[in-house]
């Protein structure tokens, strides 16, 4: 066999190679596209048209240009829905994180009753979004709501607070909820990366005279960072499009002060039909995620070991 | 040679099978969707059944699918439908979302056949105009209505006062004089009036109501989009009169707001003629004392078309004709009739109540009384973008009247928001 024939065979046998992994992917790029990719590429073409109810058999007529985006930018809602959005995600992520870290920290200790323990922590996250809200709703009303009736109690208030008709209290009682709904997220991802943690690191810094604050600084966090980075991603991903809890218990209200993007989305697609907007808010929407993800796994990518 | 033998078996059976099924099918005759969210209503729920069994008695091998989708849900539900080309054939909207589908083309014009039932649409609501299109009506009023004080006789005696208020001046007394502590904890146990003071649509009925009040000629906005800014601060102020004074309770939303009025916690609520169901629901020892009055604005009463039926311009022609049989069927005598006496609701159609029945039910005469007097809630020019308007003034109400923003403020922002409404 002549070195150019072994060559070519070698070649061909590489090309097989990949078409056979190729075919054997097809069906789930097949379905990525369909299900991912196609539309959005049909919301972003629509995003640079003026759509008021999306019809396949008309498709996209007029010219297409910015206006959306300019009228976007040009829009007060807009950008008070924006400042919405990044206080919820911030809030949302700062409280969930914590208490899903203090709660893994806590599950991870050997104690009896341990696992009704696990269980009792983890019982929001199964709970639907919108039974999680009507629980809050009426938690918070402000004729019977409990919280309310514990803050009279223990005089906290003299009368009690009306939570959905201010911005703060509206903001407050929504974002709560958010955290109630999340925190068993990172608790569950936390915990799963402690227990995968090597024991020996913890006797070796004892050893050197590591307190336990030390430990958990440079051992525990350290050695959580790609979860902590996964977890951020996909927690931030969530509250980014959270809508069943923000439109049942407000409605987005009082005055927009719950609207997020994708409220104001919903709004405008489905109630005023602007899908052609509500599209280009979308579009700015999914490009905050995007900038968001990259900023988390830039920041907690690199584990010790 | 066996298995070949079965395998044609098989395919007999499975053809035989088939024919029954399609022969089944033509035997069940010509099924007409009907999507409503009145479809579990107590009362109008009842009238509508009735009405179906009636046409399906008329009209043997044609059935009505009457199939309930939550009001939440059903604008965006029948959007979705009808630009998917799957539209119902019998279609029910609220009449706020009209135009949503009329300027899309969804809608058959129906002025050759209600050329054909002239007489009876000579009777008809005058609120039916919310139908036109471009010249053409694309729709039939179901209800028509105009706004009613409920209030509550049992309260207002024991405050020791004469009877409802006929002005909101008054009302702002009487909702203060009403609003009491009854068990001495310090909590407020009946309130005076009650009005939604979180984002809902009723927030902008409230607003409206007391606006027709300082201007009965006027609206919201005139034709070229100005704000009608000293009405609208008159109506704010005395909102926020009731607040100060605690007369109302704050964080309830429209359901919460009659669930107050129906327990005896809220004295007084301005509600539609729908507001019978609510009466019915109370508990015996409240119901007596609940009662209707016009509302306390000057004679001038907040109103207009609550919803419609319409045929969809793109079903086929036999069904399209079907459709209308049922909606003639709607506006007769009887099936008017029996809207007042079955679902409680003012029939669009005057003169089909009997003075005995009027007699003996002093509620539906001023539902009725009220129907005909109401001015329609959508200001002028408008009604293309009415969902978007009314969330614009129910947001800048909360701001104004709840929060306590610079009413001037609020104006401002108001109008540069109604200015780039497209």
């Amino acid at each position: 066999m002549t070195p150019s024939l072994a060559r070519r065979r070698r070649l061909v046998s590489a090309a097989r190679s990949r078409l056979y992994a190729f075919a054997l992917l097809a069906p789930a790029i097949i379905v990525v596209l369909l299900v991912i990719v196609y539309p959005l590429v049909v919301a972003g073409q629509m995003s640079f048209y003026d759509v008021h109810v999306f019809r396949r058999d008309r498709g996209f007529t007029g010219t297409p240009g910015w206006f959306n985006y300019i009228d976007m930018i040009e829009n007060a809602a807009f950008w008070r829905s924006l400042r919405v959005t990044l206080g919820y995600v911030f809030w949302g992520t700062v409280g969930s994180f914590g208490i899903g870290l203090f709660t893994a920290v806590l599950l991870h200790q050997p104690f009896r009753g341990r696992f009704l323990a696990r269980v009792l922590v983890m019982m929001p996250w199964p709970i639907p979004g919108v039974v999680a809200a009507t629980i809050f709703m009426w938690m918070f009303n402000s004729s019977f709501g409990v919280i309310n009736y514990l803050l009279l109690q223990v005089g906290l208030i003299e009368s009690s607070i009306p939570w959905f008709t201010r911005a703060g209290p509206a903001f407050f009682a929504v974002t709560l909820a958010t955290i109630w709904k999340g925190y068993p997220f990172f608790t569950v991802t936390l915990l799963a990366g402690m227990q995968s943690i090597p024991r020996e690191l913890y006797e070796a810094a004892r050893v050197d005279g590591a307190n336990a604050v030390q430990q958990f600084r440079h051992i525990t966090i350290a050695a959580l960072r790609p979860v902590i980075g996964i977890a951020l991603v996909i927690s931030t991903l969530w509250l980014f499009r959270v809508f069943d809890i923000i439109f049942v218990m407000t409605g987005g209200g009082p005055s927009g002060a719950t609207e997020t993007l994708a409220i104001q989305i919903y709004r405008e697609a489905f109630q005023y039909f602007q899908m052609s907007y509500a599209a280009a808010v979308g579009m700015v929407t999914l490009l905050l995620s995007v900038i968001a993800t990259f900023v988390y796994l830039r920041a907690t990518s690199k584990s010790f070991y | 040679m066996r298995t070949h033998r079965t395998f044609r078996r098989v395919l007999l059976a499975l053809a035989i099978a088939l024919a029954f099924a399609v022969q089944s099918t033509h035997a069940q005759g010509i099924v007409l969707q009907m999507p409503s969210w009145q479809a579990t209503e107590p009362g109008t729920s009842d009238w509508w059944k009735a009405l179906i069994a009636e046409f399906e008695a008329q009209n043997p091998g044609v059935t009505i699918e009457f199939t309930h989708e939550p009001f939440a849900s059903y604008n965006q539900t029948m959007v979705t439908r009808f630009a998917g080309g799957n539209p119902p054939d019998i279609f029910h909207m609220p009449a706020a979302n009209f135009m949503v589908y009329a300027q899309e083309g969804w809608l058959a014009p129906l002025d050759d056949r209600l050329a054909g039932i002239a007489d009876v649409m000579g009777d008809w609501t005058p609120v039916q105009s919310v139908c036109e299109y471009e010249g053409q009506t694309l729709c039939v009023v179901v209800l028509g209505y105009g706004y009613v004080l409920g209030w509550n006789q049992a309260a207002f005696e024991a405050a020791g006062l004469a009877g409802p208020p006929t002005t909101s001046d008054e009302l702002i007394e009487v909702a203060k004089a009403l609003t009491v502590d009854t068990t001495g904890d310090g909590v407020v146990d009946r309130y005076g009036f009650v009005f939604p003071t979180v984002t809902h649509p009723g927030v902008e009925t409230t607003a409206t109501s007391f606006l027709f009040e300082a201007d009965p000629d006027g609206h919201w906005v005139n034709e070229a989009g100005e704000l009608n800014r000293e009405a609208i601060t008159f109506a704010w102020t005395q909102m926020r009169r009731l607040i100060a004074d605690g007369s109302v309770p704050l964080g309830l939303d429209n359901n919460a707001k009659r669930q107050f009025f129906v327990e005896g916690r809220a004295a007084m609520m301005l509600e539609g003629p729908w507001i019978q169901g609510n009466i019915n629901s109370a508990a015996d020892d409240v119901r007596p004392g609940l009662q209707v009055a016009p509302t306390p604005f000057s004679g001038t009463v907040y109103g207009g078309a609550s919803n419609v039926l319409a045929v969809p311009a793109d079903i086929a022609p036999d069904r399209q004709e079907l459709a209308w049989k049922f909606i003639e069927l709607f506006t007769s005598e009887e099936w008017q009739a029996k809207y007042a006496t079955v679902a409680g609701q003012p029939p669009a159609r005057a003169g089909v109540l009997d003075d005995a029945f009027l007699a003996a039910n002093v509620n539906m005469q001023r539902y009725v009384s009220e129907a005909n007097a109401a001015k329609d809630f959508i200001p002028p020019g408008m009604a293309e973008n009415y969902t978007r308007f009314r969330d614009l003034v129910v947001e800048a109400t909360l701001a104004a009247v709840v929060q306590g923003q610079d009413i001037d403020a609020v104006l401002n922002q108001l109008q540069r928001d109604i200015g780039r409404m497209r």
